[in-house]
């Protein structure tokens, strides 16, 4: 009975094969169908492929089974099961061969960038790994992916297909990360997290490349490395495709490699047994041991990692429906741009990584959750905090979650121990524990301690270890109790001295006073000094960052101060970009909406406002007009279509600022439309602009984004009761989606008048499908738009 | 070139052509240059723009029917444009994920400044696919390049022109349920080459 390979690394180096492709043109001839349909047609270069691997020195053989998935092949099982049987076959007289499954990636993006769902990808994945273990598999190797989500879809449904050792390896691009941005540290915090069984490189160029990459793994991976380079880049030679490192050249650097520490290795593309056989001579005497165990507390987001207790780290909380009721009608929209505009403004204020609290009572939050988390990585690399009471909803957004999250929070009850650390263990994460159980929040800093250390000795049955915690020791607002920052500060001290890394809602500890950024700031400071490794915050709060980039400086924690002086002189004055506002006096509404300057809209409505000008004839009287001569003069062709949009949104500004002091009159309903860029469709520039000129006549426009189902759209006009829509639709294989789409709500009662556009469509085309009416560009709709309205008055 | 070629394009390479970028801003050529040259910085700043490309043989089965080494399509536009050649170069170039991520957060803030910086990024695309040509030709005289989506020549084709040119492992590029490349600002082409 083999052993286990993961028992079997411990004492001996073990090599992967070499590349396929490369062999398969030997024996058989160059061809350009895909590889994994010779298990069937071809079985018999298939086995002598293999057996020329383990002649070698290969002990971990990879089935033929990179590009199979239930998507591509409806007989996937009988090729995954083929293939496994003929690697078997050809390791018959080596009995301690293993034999890898081998999992690449679909050739497809996940979305939100691209169409396939991260549910989707984890059932490809789940039923490879199926049939794998099915057909006698020893292991999944994970190869080749180059985008982080993919790679955790594969592990995740790799773990729930099977119970095989997963070994994974990522194709690394010259600058040393993962096309999608990860570089390896973020891969590694990542897999670690998943708890794969080892980590390392494939493809990706050449061996000199991960030789140069090799020290980020060394230094921070506690698996076993796996380094399987291409033997450099192909090019030509006599007409034939030739590989630029020969098979002497590639041993060489794997030498350097595996002194270098690197565990496992192989070959990818254009490696041939002949490479495999003298990077065996070459290593096998070398000394052979695992990395060592790193002790470190890291989180990650799909591009990087940031490692606890390095210097201290900002949270953005403001992404926290409580006292914020412009996120909570947000929320209630569903309006995730708001909710993302917001996570990008933290962003852009410093925070390290942001905090996201969706909960709202009377709605989903699982599912506001998992939306959330989805939206914000769409548009952010910052790591994110996973904040919520309902631990169905932290489990959905751990599975979800591109990267390895902070999980906010578990407190000392067992209850709220055993329903969240289970997930933590199966996703990874780092978990935000709070000092208080059954009995309350101790008094003393030492039973604020005490629960902490149970907290971590309770979750050693789920796996976890103390570093994968980070202790809040709580605060509470120093006017109920004036001892109360006082206790903190010392519970901060005693963790710390203990070991613990720690974490705090800073503000807490002024809530019931006036002028809480004070009170704040100084409270931030007394932390830090003690130890303060993270900090919840708000970003905007220029007193609590000058409080934590003047005491990274004094600490030390800011190497040539440059944070502080890039912080400094970035608020105190150099304006980002000179606005003409900052030149002579202010703009008026109007000039401000034709030389389309948002802000300035903004500011001169503020400004009228406050002087007593009435809302209706500020809109009526100057914004309107200022539109309509910008619209005259595009129309004109004395102004263009960028023009025009800045204008528009320069109005959107200034309405949206002049619309929260009028009164919803009794009986007159507010002009809606709703926008959706059709099913399997992602332009959406056309509709953008169509919004945004909506938005600027004073509309209120439900944008439902791209792609979007016709289920979705009647949805839609069910939720918000809207009876006008407007259809978009780029091209022209998402035309019978449209006319699927009209028809649907055509046959809504009371009916729904549709207007459609979008480059493919035509008005005769328009009346083919049934649509009420055809936008051939924004103007028009938004004229359909107000004839709409005009006529129900 | 015979085999695969690989290649990045550096960013200093890459000169932004303003006949192309008007036409996408439905604007004239002299048009507001703070605008555009703010969208070029911004779009410069996440480019990781490389080619991939491939030498393959041509053959012509039937009337509008072209074999693309061994896979075949059917297009009367394709056909006159590559008849008589016996080969082509087919290469995808790139400008990389990081310029879909930055364009998708500027459609979230605003409007204007995505219209803008999707023109640039397209105009790039264009550009970059210019250099990418000059390259594989090295000299040799072609036809002008087509891709999938001009004239008759099915969109589906895509997928075959991502294989040949193993677009996948040298360039990171994706194909979508409905045939949308990712990264979005990808071209792939075809260039027969005259005997």
């Amino acid at each position: 009975m083999k052993k286990d390979i993961r028992k079997e690394l411990k004492s001996r180096r073990l090599y992967f094969d070499g590349g396929f492709g490369t062999m398969v043109e030997r024996l058989s001839g160059a061809s350009l169908s895909p590889p994994e349909l010779l298990n069937l047609c071809d079985p018999a270069t298939v086995r002598t492929i293999h057996e020329a691997y383990l002649a070698a020195g290969s002990r971990i053989l990879t089935a033929n089974t990179f590009g199979i998935n239930r998507d591509k092949y409806e007989n996937y099982e009988e090729l995954i099961s083929a293939a496994i049987s003929l690697a078997k076959q050809a390791a018959k007289d080596c009995p301690d061969a293993y034999i890898a499954y081998d999992m690449g990636p679909t050739g497809r993006l996940l979305s939100p960038l691209g169409d396939l769902l991260f549910e989707e990808a984890v059932s490809l994945f789940s039923a490879n790994a199926r049939a794998a273990a099915a057909a006698g598999a020893d292991l999944i190797l994970i190869e080749t992916m180059n985008d982080a989500y993919e790679t955790k879809a594969a592990v995740v449904g790799a773990k729930e297909g099977c119970d095989l050792p997963i070994f994974v390896t990522n194709a690394y691009d010259q600058s040393g990360r993962l096309m999608s941005g990860a570089d390896p540290l973020a891969m590694i915090t990542l897999l670690e997290g998943l708890s794969v069984d080892a980590i390392g490189m494939n493809c990706s160029f050449g061996p000199d490349l991960m030789l140069s990459l090799l020290p980020q793994f060394c230094d921070h991976c506690s698996l076993p490395i796996i380094v399987s380079p291409n033997a450099g880049l192909p090019t030509v030679r006599g007409g034939k495709t030739v590989y630029t490192v020969d098979p002497d050249e590639f041993s060489r650097l794997m030498v350097r490699i595996a002194e270098g520490g690197a565990t496992i290795l192989g070959g990818c593309c254009g490696t041939t047994p002949e490479y495999i056989r003298k990077t065996v001579e070459g290593t096998k005497d070398l000394p052979y041991a695992l990395p060592a165990k790193k002790k470190s507390t890291r989180i990650s987001s799909y591009t990087h990692a940031l490692t606890v207790g390095d210097r201290p780290l900002l949270i953005g909380e403001r992404i926290n429906p409580t006292g914020k009721p412009r996120l909570k009608e947000a929320l209630r929209r569903e309006d995730f741009a708001y909710i993302t505009l917001e996570g990008l403004a933290q962003e852009e204020m410093g925070a390290d990584i942001l905090d996201v609290n969706v909960g709202l009572p009377g709605f989903c939050e699982e599912s506001m959750m998992t939306r959330a988390i989805f939206e914000l990585q769409a548009a952010t690399d910052l790591p994110l905090q996973l904040d919520s009471a309902d631990p169905k909803a932290l489990a959905s957004a751990m599975r979800l979650y591109n990267g390895k999250p902070l999980v906010n929070s578990v407190s000392g009850k067992k209850e709220s121990l055993d329903a969240v650390l289970p997930a933590v263990k199966k996703y990874g994460g780092v978990v935000i524990a709070l000092t208080m159980d059954e009995g309350g929040i101790p008094e003393s800093a030492e039973g604020r301690v005490a629960i902490a250390e149970r907290i971590v000795s309770y979750a050693k049955r789920y796996g976890l270890r103390k570093a994968d915690f980070i202790i809040d020791p709580l605060c509470l607002s120093v006017c109920s109790d004036d001892r109360s920052a006082a206790v903190t500060i010392e519970a901060l001290r005693l963790l710390r001295k203990k070991g613990f890394y720690t974490s705090l809602g800073v503000s807490n500890i002024s809530f019931g006073l006036p002028a809480r950024d004070k009170i704040n700031a100084a409270f931030f400071t007394l932390a830090l000094e003690a130890g303060l490794d993270a900090a919840i915050m708000n970003p905007h709060s220029l007193p609590m960052k000058d409080a934590y980039y003047a005491y990274c400086a004094l600490r030390g924690r800011d190497s040539g101060c440059s944070r502080y002086i890039a912080y400094a002189t970035n608020e105190a004055g150099a304006p980002q970009a000179a606005s003409p506002t900052d030149i002579g006096a202010p703009l008026s509404l109007a000039e401000a909406v034709e030389k389309g300057l948002a802000k300035a809209a903004d500011e001169a409505a503020r400004k009228r406002l406050s002087e007593g000008a009435l809302p209706l004839s500020l809109i009526e009287g100057e914004l309107i007009p200022a539109l309509s001569a910008v619209g005259r003069r595009f129309e004109e062709k004395t102004l263009y279509l960028p023009q025009l949009l800045k204008s528009a949104e320069a109005a959107s500004a200034a309405f949206a600022v002049i619309k929260e002091g009028i009164p919803q009159r009794k009986g007159e309903e507010e002009r809606g439309m709703i926008l959706a860029t059709v099913k399997g469709d992602i332009h959406d520039i056309g509709k953008n602009i169509v919004r945004v000129m909506l938005e600027s006549y004073g509309f209120t426009v439900y944008d439902l984004g791209r792609d979007v189902s016709p289920e979705g759209v009647a949805e839609a006009v069910e939720k918000t009761g809207c009876r006008l829509v407007g259809l978009s639709a780029l091209m022209t294989t998402t035309v019978p989606a449209m006319e699927k789409t009209v028809g649907l709500l055509h046959r809504m009662t009371p009916p729904v008048t549709v207007c459609v556009g979008g480059a493919v469509l035509t008005p005769s085309y328009a009346k083919e499908i049934g649509a009420d009416g055809y936008g051939a560009d924004a103007m028009e709709t938004v004229r359909f738009a107000e004839a709409y309205y005009g006529k129900k008055e | 070139m015979e085999g695969y070629l690989y290649k990045e394009i550096g960013e200093g390479e890459l000169s932004l052509p303003i006949n192309e970028l008007a036409a996408r801003l439905q604007s004239p050529r002299d048009f507001d240059q703070a605008l555009i040259k703010e969208a070029e910085g911004e779009i410069r700043a996440c480019l990781s723009c490389r080619f991939s490309a491939v030498r393959v043989p041509l053959t012509y089965p039937a009337e509008d029917t072209v074999g693309v080494g061994p896979f075949f399509t059917q297009s009367r536009d394709l056909y006159k444009n590559l008849y008589p050649c016996r080969e082509a170069f087919l290469f995808a170039v790139t400008l990389g994920e990081g310029v879909d991520r930055m364009l998708y957060r500027l459609s979230l803030r605003s409007v204007s400044e995505h219209f803008v910086a999707d023109a640039v990024a397209s105009a790039f695309a264009e550009a970059a696919a210019d250099l990418a040509e000059e390259a594989i030709k090295a000299g040799l005289p072609c036809r002008p390049r087509f891709s999938p989506g001009y004239g008759d020549m099915p969109l589906a084709f895509q997928e075959k022109l991502l294989t040949m040119t193993d677009a996948y492992r040298r360039l990171g590029i994706k194909l979508g349920r409905d045939l949308l490349l990712s990264p979005q600002k990808t071209i792939t082409a075809i260039v027969g080459i005259l005997s």
